[in-house]
Order: C-alpha cells, then structure tokens, then sequence
C-alpha cells in the first residue's frame, strides 16, 4: 500500500508520461463533442432519416452509392479544392508581395497595413454580403464601373465556373491581411546583414531574395499554408452569402452542400455521408501536409 | 554619392507611398460602399459608390431599435471573453506536454486535435444538438461556451506547441537537476516566456469566437441571449427588403471590432507576427 | 492585460447577477395564469409586428404570464429541424405552410377547441391530417396566383389579366417589348422558382379538362413522369425567349420589392407579403393580384391557397394550459382583424370583416376555386426540396427539361417507398 503510494508518487512527479494528464480538459472536451457527434454522424450515414422526424430505418451503404454518381458532390469537392488550394496560392502571393512592400518604413505604411488588414477581422457572413452588393448585376458596385467604362452590364455570378472563381478571389482578398503580417513578421526576423552580406557578394535582388530570403521566410510560409487551406477547405459563410451555392449548384463548398442537403433537401443521411467523406478528405490533407511540412523543416533545420 | 542615393531612396519612398495608398483605396472600397449605403433613404436607388446627398440615420434607428445591438454587444462579450480564457488555460496546459514529450499516445492526441481544426462544424451539428439538449445546454451560455472553447482549443494547442518548441529543452532540465517538479516546470520556465504566443491566440480566437456564427444560432435562441452576428443576420432574411438598415447593421457589427483593432492594433500585428515566426 | 482581463471578468460577473435577480421579480397580481410560454415564427414585420402586439394584450390582461416572442426569419426551418430532431420544441410555433406534412407529429389535436370550429373552409384542410385532427390555427391565409402591375398590364395594351398560359406568354412578350421586365425571380434563393412550378403543377396537372386521372396517380405512386414536362419547360421558355430578368440564377430577394415598388417587373411569384411590403416604398404602386392562368383555352383559372400565419401546439408543452389560452386568445375577432388588417391578409378565420387593399380585386375573381399548393397535396414531403433544386438548375440550363422530369421520377419513388 504504502510501496504502491511510493510509486504512484514517483510516477507523478517525474514521469513524462503523467505530464498527459494536463490535456485531460481538453481531451474531455474533445471527446464528449467532437469523437461522439462524429460517432453519430457516422450512424446517421447509413439511414434515410429525413433530419427531422422521430423515425428513420437503415439503408445500408446507398447514401454512399449516391455519391458517387452525384454530380453536386463531385462539383462541390472540386469547389472546395479550388477555394481551399487556390485561395492559398492566391493569398500566399498577394501576402508576400504587400508584406515587401510593406515592410520598410515610409509615408503611409501603418495605415496601409491597417486598412489591409481590417477585412479579417470580420465575419465571413458580413465580407460576403458587402460583396454581394459589389458584384451583383442590379446597381452592383463593379457593374457601375463597367458601365462607366462604356461597358454593359455583367451578371458576374451566372456562370458557375466564374462564381467559384470570384468567391476565391475575394477569399484571397479579404484575408491576405493575415498572411501579410505573418510574412512582415518573417522579414522583420531577418538580419539586415545577411542581405547586405550577399549583396556586397555581388548578388542581384532576385538571388538575393531566391537564396536568402525565401528559405528564411520557411517558419512564416508554413504558418500561413496550415491557416489558409484549413479556412479555404472549410469555405461556408461566404458562399451562402454570396450565391447561396448557386447558379444551380455549382459554386457549393462541401460545408455549404452539406448544410443545404441537411436543412433544405431533408437528407441527412446522404448529408451525413458526404460529412464523412469530406472529414476522411481533410484527415488525409492534414496528414500529406504535416508531412510535407516536416520533411521541409528537417531540410531547412539540416 | 550618398546624396544621389538618398534622393533616389526618396523618390523610392514616394513610389511606394502611392502604391500603398492606391491599395488601400482598394481594400477600403468595400467598407466604403456598405458605409455610404447605410446612411442612405430606403427610397434612394442611385449608385452605391455615390455618397448620399441627404444623409439619413434612418437606418441606424432601425437597426439598433429592431436589432437590440446594445444587448447583442453585452451577450457576445460574455461568450467571448469566458471562451477565451478557458482556451488560454485548457490550450496552454495540454500544449506543453504534447509538445515536450513526443510519447506515442501525445503525438495521438496532437494529431486528433490538429485533425478537429478542419472538421467542418456543420457536419456535426445535429448530434451536438442533441447532447446540450440532454445535457441542459440549450439556451445557456455555458452550453454555447463549452462548445465554442472546444472548437477553438485546437487552434489555440497547434499555436502553443509550436511555440513552446521553440524554448529551449534545456531550461526544463536545469529546472529538473534543480529539484523543481516537474509539474512546476510549466508555470514557473515555460509560462513566463510565453507571453507574446498567448497575446496572438487571445487575438485569433477572440475574434473568431465573436464572428462566429452557426453554433450560436442553435444554442442561444432566446431573444434576451442573442450575440451580435444573430442579430445582425436578422436583417439579411428573407422577408427583409431593407437594404440600408441591413447595410447599417453590418457597419455596426464590424464597428466594436474595429475599434478594439485600432488601439490595440500594435498588439494584434505583434501577436501575430510572434506566433508565425517562433 | 492580465489586470484588464481580471476587471472583465468581475464586470461580467455582476452584470450577470444582475440580470439574474432581475428575473426572479415576478408580479404579485392573481389572474389565474402563471408561467412563461415561448413562441416562435418566421415572420418578418408587418406580420410579426401585429402578433407582437397581440402578445402585449395577452400579457396585460394575464399580468402572471411572461410570452417570449421571436422570429427566426430565414434560420427559423434549420433551427425547427434541429429542434424537432432533439424532441425539443417551443411550447407554440408557426407552421408556415407545414403543419400536415413536417411538424404533424409534433403537434396538439387542437379539435376539441372552440376556434377550430371557426377556421375558414377554404383553409381548414390544409392544417388537417388524414386521421381528420385539426393540428394548427390559422390567423391568416394565403390566396396566391401571381403578383402583376396594373399600370404595365393597361399600358401593354391589355383591358383583362392573362387568361391562359398561352396568352400569359402573349402577355410576357409585349411587356418585354415596353422594356419591361416580364417575369422577376429571385434565383439565389430557389424557393422562388420552385414556388412557380408549385402553383403553376396544380393549373397543368390536376384543374385542367384533360388531366384525367393524374391526382388519383400521383397519391398511389403510379403518376407518369413525362407528364411535368409542361412545368419544367416554362422556367426554360421563360428563359429562352428572353422574358426573365438577365439576373435571374443570381438575385437575391431583397430586390424583389423595389422591382415591384418602381414598375419595373411585370410579374413575380411571392404571396400578398410582398406587395404590402412594396407599398412601404411606394404606396402608389399598382400592384395586385391575378390567378393562375388555366393550361388550355377552355380550363379555368384558379387561385392557390393554404395557412400564413399560422400557430399549432407542441403535443408535450409543459405549459399546455397556457398555450391553448394563448391560441384562444389570438383567435378572437377583434385580434385576428387586427393581425389581417395590419399584415394585409384575408383571415383565416370565418365572419371576420377584414379591409384591405387588394379586396377588390379578389372579389373580381371571387368564383374561382382555391386549390391547395401542388406539393403539399399531391406530392410526398420532401419534394419541395427537389423542386428548390431543378428550379435552380433549369434556370441555370444546368439541366434539361427531360433530365428534371427524371429527377422529379426518382426522387418521388424513393420518398413514396418511405411513406
């Protein structure tokens, strides 16, 4: 008894592995409303229940059949990929290029950098319906400019395609803010004479910015790769805001085609299952990208 | 020489004082627009960019009579400031021994955690639904807090441990040698250095957590617990058909935000730029 | 910061108590009832507004009851489903149109009641099941066709309203010619197209001379499909011949009501809300309402109608007492003539005398027959769904004519197998 006190006590004190226990209110919490409501979501996968009613029977894998064949969920999938890896790049690009020219000190500079920030402090609903009011065909912002410019109007949302396009733009647009501080903190982390060295070195701005700054920038770059694709791959308010998933379907995030297939078709289960396909999908980019990531960092750090 | 240098790096500067203020024109259009359209008459058709020429507070009246923002701006500081904390402490605790001690079971738990931080929150709606309505969470703030901290905790642990990766082993070991428990290792080594981490996730999920919008629609239905996103998406339903009261409404929920932005915005970009470079 | 947090958190702490002590302040005065009650709608002012203020009247004359009044707007069918699926709904709450099809298992016979005994004829059917309960209380009612503009119609050259859907295209054409918009929709939200489709099924499959035996196909599953076609192919002929708004997959309907206000569409698919709502911007507007054409030269034209406002009872209400005194209060005259009349629709109640604007013009057309919407009575539940999103992609030209009649085809057999 007391021996066994003994150990425990040792156990508790110096024992890395008691160290776990501090994840205990986070991992309670996890489970209790993350791992159940998944658990469950996996059930609802395999019944037709309507999303309402107190009865519903087992289909089996049918809802996962339909999926296949679906053409929503393919057009959404391939949405999602778009808004997730193409407002990354976007972002990414637009981030970097305000950062540098951000970064040295003139006229003007904090309040840009405020101004271009200030969109990602707002909700996604809001950015989207400020939006709508730009591209919209009836007095849309755009359109006065086009019309000013002897142009004729455009119902810029109307084509599928092109909504999806414009929906990545302005992703990339309302939060490149993030990914501008992000790299303007990665430049600052640079010391001023490794560049100098380089140039005293006879290196051009290009060399200079291929071989000592981009590596430097790696721990930035990787901050903003994990925020962007995880907030492009989870693309929801600004959707709904924008088209509503429309023309037809074609500009639906999954998380916005599995919000419309629960509350407005009544098909749960069949949301259900495209909710599981699209968690395994994410799963499987987190783990590529982790990896990636990691590979990347023991290069940059070896 | 010099001279000729630094005039050139004056008219460099110029250039891109231009630049910079032609960009911001562009990111501040959008604000422009929904700024000049709340202040106008419902009758008013003329272009959005036009500002108007009688304006009207109209709008304002209406939102803030219709809306109760003034209510809405109480409630969402309360589920953001009690979400925040817990996210600080739960967050900060459970990140350092995952990222100390890369046992299996924590490199697990981390890979889980990292993994909910892409789970779309919709997919899992009704299931979470039904545990607060068993459990009494429905239409109390500590149902919506409990939920909303456990989708921002895993931000919050991805950042720290991060973060806490960065500081160096060896100041836990001279702890260690030094007779500390290791328990006390956190609080008395690491906590300290971890200032600046802990501002940038106040800011990141402060934000988000005020933003957010569709856990809070099912969990907070009573008009007397209405946060300030529910309130403003009243005006952009169907059956409304006013634009400017609706435009009014936006501007007021993007205002609190702003404001807090503005004079603490030497602290958001530090926050920010500290947890992307550790 | 740390200090800033502390002094938040003690601000929050006392705001809390506050409000928590406030609460508990109840009134002394005896009137029979005690207890709160909450009830829940979509609707959006003027509604809203006029059943607000009869919650005021209840509360004064019961002081001992404390009603919550809230509308949900456009979240309010999510959140319904949500709450249905946890078994957890407001003690009363608007059926919008549903109260058979969805919430039927939710709710309270309300037979027993004196005020069923007073729902108009023209509605009592669409809030009873097949097992003959009266599970909802109508306050007002929908009587629907389409909203048009008087001054186009006359200005377009015509002294009567579209009789047929061949003259209602005639009708498009010369209104397009005036440079007007013929018909207006609202696309980004497809509850406008498929509430064409709804209204315009029952004049092509079901009142028209040669339907034959169609009603009695479509509620034994043996219905041929082929037979839609006619409604599909008027979203994409509207389409093709240039008589819908350039901006019809994209609009969003908080357009509509300008459109209407300033003359700038001809015809619109909403019910009597709109109007009144357009009226706020321009009360000279000429806005009315006409019928649905009939399919061919000799088939009648007829109105659609069903429940608006409309309040049932959470079958396991712990404040059933309550909630019937609160319907039973709603339902005197005096209270629905108020609602009607401030909201700008007919009761949906008998002997109520309500005035409103577009009386006149119903009374024109006071012979025709009222006929439920096409879904909700020929159709299994879950079809509107199916109908937001063929809607949407006819618009669109995402699908073809054939290709909906086919998803209409399976998405009808596979909820008939559930049933």
């Amino acid at each position: 008894m007391n021996n066994g006190n003994k150990d425990f006590r040792r156990f508790f004190q110096s024992d890395p592995r008691a160290l776990t226990l501090l994840t205990l209110p986070a991992v309670v919490l996890f489970v209790s409303f993350v791992v159940v409501p998944i658990i469950s979501g996996i059930n609802i996968s395999f019944t037709n229940w309507n999303g309402y009613s107190q009865s519903y029977s087992y289909v089996g894998f049918d809802n996962y059949r339909k999926m296949v064949t679906d053409p929503q969920m393919w057009t959404a999938f391939r949405n999602t990929l778009i808004y997730g890896f193409g407002s990354t790049l976007i972002q990414t690009i637009l981030g970097l290029s305000l950062a540098m020219l951000l970064c040295s000190k003139f006229f003007f500079r904090s309040a840009a950098r405020t101004i271009v920030y200030l969109p990602a402090m707002v909700a996604q609903l809001i950015i989207g319906y400020i939006w709508y009011f730009i591209v919209t065909y009836e007095r849309g912002a755009l359109n006065d400019i086009v019309v000013f410019l002897g142009g004729a109007k455009i119902d810029w949302m109307s084509k599928g395609f092109r909504a999806v396009i414009i929906i990545m733009l302005i992703n990339s647009i309302a939060y490149c803010g993030k990914t501008m501080i992000i790299f303007i903190a990665g430049l600052q982390a640079i010391p001023d004479m490794y560049r100098e060295a380089a140039s005293i070195d006879g290196a051009n701005g290009w060399q200079v910015f291929r071989h000592i700054t981009m590596p430097m920038l790696l721990p930035a770059f990787t901050t903003s790769l994990v925020l962007n694709i995880i907030g492009g791959l989870k693309m929801f308010g600004l959707v709904v805001a924008m088209t509503n998933g429309g023309p037809g379907y074609a500009s639906h995030s999954l998380s916005s085609l599995i919000n419309n297939l629960y509350f407005a078709n009544q098909q749960a289960g069949y949301s259900a299952a495209v909710g599981m396909f699209s968690f395994a999908f994410i799963v499987i980019v987190n783990v590529l990208l982790n990896r990636y990531l990691q590979k990347k960092e023991m290069q940059y750090n070896g | 020489m010099a001279e000729k240098k630094s005039k050139l790096k004056t008219r460099w500067n110029w250039l891109k004082s231009i630049a910079a203020i032609l960009i911001s024109a562009f990111f501040f259009a959008p604000f422009y627009i929904i700024l000049s359209l709340s202040f106008k008459a419902r009758t008013d058709r003329s272009s959005y960019w036009l500002f108007p020429k009688e304006p009207t507070l109209d709008a304002y009246a209406y939102a803030l009579d219709k809306g109760d923002i003034g209510l809405a701006i109480i409630n969402t500081l309360i589920v953001t400031v009690f979400s925040v904390v817990l996210v600080l402490v739960f967050g900060a605790i459970a990140a350092y021994p995952l990222s100390r001690h890369k046992t299996k079971l924590n490199r697990f738990i981390l890979s889980c955690f990292v993994g909910v931080m892409m789970v779309p929150p919709l997919s899992v709606l009704v299931p979470i639904y039904k545990e607060l309505v068993s459990i009494g969470g429905i239409n109390t703030f500590w149902g919506i807090i409990l939920i909303t901290v456990t989708y921002s905790l895993p931000m919050s642990v991805f950042m720290f441990s991060n973060f806490i990766s960065g500081i160096p082993k060896e100041l836990d070991e001279a702890a260690l040698i030094d007779g500390c428990s290791q328990f006390m290792i956190f609080p008395r080594i690491i906590l300290p250095n971890m200032a600046p981490v802990i501002s940038s996730v106040l800011i990141l999920t402060g934000v988000s957590i005020w933003n957010d919008y569709s856990f809070q629609l099912y969990v907070l239905q009573r008009p007397k617990l209405k946060t300030i996103t529910l309130a403003i998406s009243s005006f952009f339903s169907e059956g409304n058909s006013n634009m400017p009261a609706a435009a009014a409404a936006a501007v007021l929920s993007v205002l609190p935000v702003a404001v807090i932005y503005l004079c603490l915005q030497k602290y958001f970009i530090k926050g920010t730029m500290d947890s992307a470079v550790k | 910061m740390k200090r800033f947090l502390v002094i938040m958190l003690c601000a929050l702490c006392v705001i809390g108590f506050a409000t928590a002590g406030g609460a508990k302040d109840s009134s002394s005065k005896d009137s029979g009832l005690h207890g709160s009650l909450t009830v829940a709608t979509n609707a959006s002012s003027p509604t809203f507004d006029a059943v607000e203020h009869i919650v005021e009247l209840f509360m004064e004359e019961n002081p001992g009851v404390d009603v919550e009044y809230t509308t949900y707007g456009s979240d309010y069918e999510n959140l319904m489903k949500a709450r249905m699926a946890a078994n957890d709904l407001p003690d009363v709450f608007a059926t919008h149109g549903w109260a058979v099809n969805r919430y039927a298992e939710y709710l309270m016979p309300l037979n027993d009641l004196e005020l069923s005994t007073r729902i108009a004829p023209a509605v009592i059917d669409t809030v009873t099941t097949d097992d003959g309960s009266i599970v909802a209380m109508p306050v007002t009612m929908e009587q629907s066709g389409m909203i048009y503009n008087k001054a186009i119609l006359r200005e377009a050259g015509w002294d009567h309203v579209p009789r047929t859907i061949d003259e209602f295209f005639q009708c498009c054409e010369d209104v397009k010619a005036l440079g007007v918009t013929p018909v207006y929709i609202t696309g980004k939200d497809t509850r406008n197209q498929a509430n064409l489709m709804d209204i315009m099924a029952v004049s092509i499959l079901i009142t028209c001379n040669d339907a034959g035996d169609n009603a009695e196909a479509l509620y034994n599953g043996t219905f041929d499909w082929s037979k839609w076609a006619p409604v599909s192919s008027l979203i994409t002929e509207l389409r093709d011949r240039g008589l819908l708004n350039v901006d019809a997959t994209t609009a969003d309907p908080i357009y509509t009501q300008e459109k209407l206000a300033f003359g700038e569409a001809m015809f619109n698919f909403n019910n009597q809300a709109a109007i009144t709502s357009a009226w706020e911007l321009n009360p000279d507007a000429e806005l009315s309402m006409m019928p649905v054409p009939g399919f061919h030269e000799d088939d009648e034209q007829i109105w659609i109608g069903g429940e608006r406002e409309c309040y049932g009872i959470w079958k396991d209400t712990p404040n059933k007492e309550l909630a019937i005194a609160f319907l039973e209060f709603m339902a005197r005259p005096e209270n629905v003539k108020y609602v009607c009349d401030t909201a700008g629709m007919p009761a949906g109640f008998i002997d109520i005398d309500s005035e409103q604007k577009l009386s006149e013009d119903y009374a024109a057309f006071a012979d025709l027959k009222i006929y439920p919407y096409f879904d909700r009575e020929w159709l299994p539940s879950g079809m509107w769904a199916t109908m937001r999103t063929i809607g949407g992609a006819l618009t669109a030209g995402e699908m073809s004519v054939e290709e909906s009649c086919n998803t209409m085809r399976d998405s009808y057999l596979s909820l008939m197998a559930q049933q």
